[in-house]
């Protein structure tokens, strides 16, 4: 065999070698009881390694925050509301009543983009 | 760029090792499920820049794993001295893992060695997903990981005898 790297008894031992190497490490190890019982012993730290790796394991929940699209549609919404509280104000008479329907509508949007964005930050400021 | 919901859906599957592989640096249950949420969302905050060429699971165990460094610094703790506190933090219907013997056996080796061993065996990376992870050569890994092995190996050896 050439150019033999003792490693690649460990990469073997994964698979992470190719096919054609892997049949020629499979053979030395066949062959040879010195290179046997170094690749038994890998094995045996390997196994005890994977026992405990699989007993740590567990599934962990994920919160996820709201959709991105929605955090940015609010800062987009956030102006728009107080234009429109603006512009209502400013145009028509506050005792109309479909003035005074706009005008609830925009302080509702305002204070629900408020709400959203500062929940949005409360959890960027978690995750960071 | 991935989008969010197949950034969700590509983590999905990693959840579980990702969360004994932030287990087996935090020793703590609870510790490691908040490493493992930060990390999902500091991944969905850098999503612009993962580059889709490059293998996504090591692309975020490197956010996982700098996520579990800096719950270590937060807690001023060493990765291998919180057992003891750590037993209590342990669901009683779960066999706890024997971080002990562990302990032991990873204490011979050097910080890298131990890096190599935990994303190979806990993360369940791939040589090529390791060495896109730390930023060094597949033919490193390949070593580190033998000469880990054999430490451990003997360490282990000597522990049954």
């Amino acid at each position: 065999m050439n150019d033999f790297d003792p490693a690649e008894l460990s990469a073997f031992l994964d698979g992470e070698l190719s096919p054609a190497r892997a049949g020629e490490i499979e053979a030395l190890i066949a062959t040879d009881p010195g290179m046997r019982s170094a690749f038994e012993q890998l094995k045996r730290a390997d196994q005890q390694l994977k026992s405990v790796a699989e007993a740590a394991a567990f599934r962990p929940d994920i919160h996820w925050p709201g959709p991105a699209r929605w955090r940015a549609e609010s800062w987009l919404a956030l102006p728009l509301a107080v234009v429109m509280f603006a512009w209502v104000t400013e145009k028509l008479d506050p005792a109309m009543t479909t003035a005074f329907f706009v005008n609830t509508i925009s302080l509702v949007l305002f204070i629900a983009c408020l709400a959203q964005l500062a929940l949005g930050e409360m959890r960027a400021s978690r995750s960071a | 760029m991935l989008p969010q919901r197949d950034y969700a859906r590509a983590l999905e599957p990693l959840l579980v090792q990702a969360s004994g592989y932030a287990r087996s640096i935090l020793r703590n249950r609870a510790d490691a499920e908040d490493a493992v949420q930060t990390a999902a969302l500091r991944g969905l905050e850098r999503l612009g820049s993962y580059d889709e060429l490059r293998p996504f699971k090591a692309w975020w165990f490197a956010i996982l794993r700098n996520c579990c460094i800096d719950t270590m610094r937060r807690a001023q703790r060493r990765p291998t001295c919180a057992i003891e506190g750590d037993v209590a933090d342990e669901r009683s219907d779960e066999p706890a893992p024997d971080w002990e013997a562990l302990d032991r056996a990873l204490e011979t080796l050097s910080d890298n060695h131990r890096e190599i061993v935990r994303l190979r065996y806990f993360a369940d990376l791939s040589y090529a997903e390791i060495a896109e992870a730390l930023s060094i050569p597949a033919g490193t890994v390949m070593s580190r990981l033998y000469h880990a092995r054999l430490a451990l190996a003997a360490t282990l050896q000597e522990e049954t005898r």
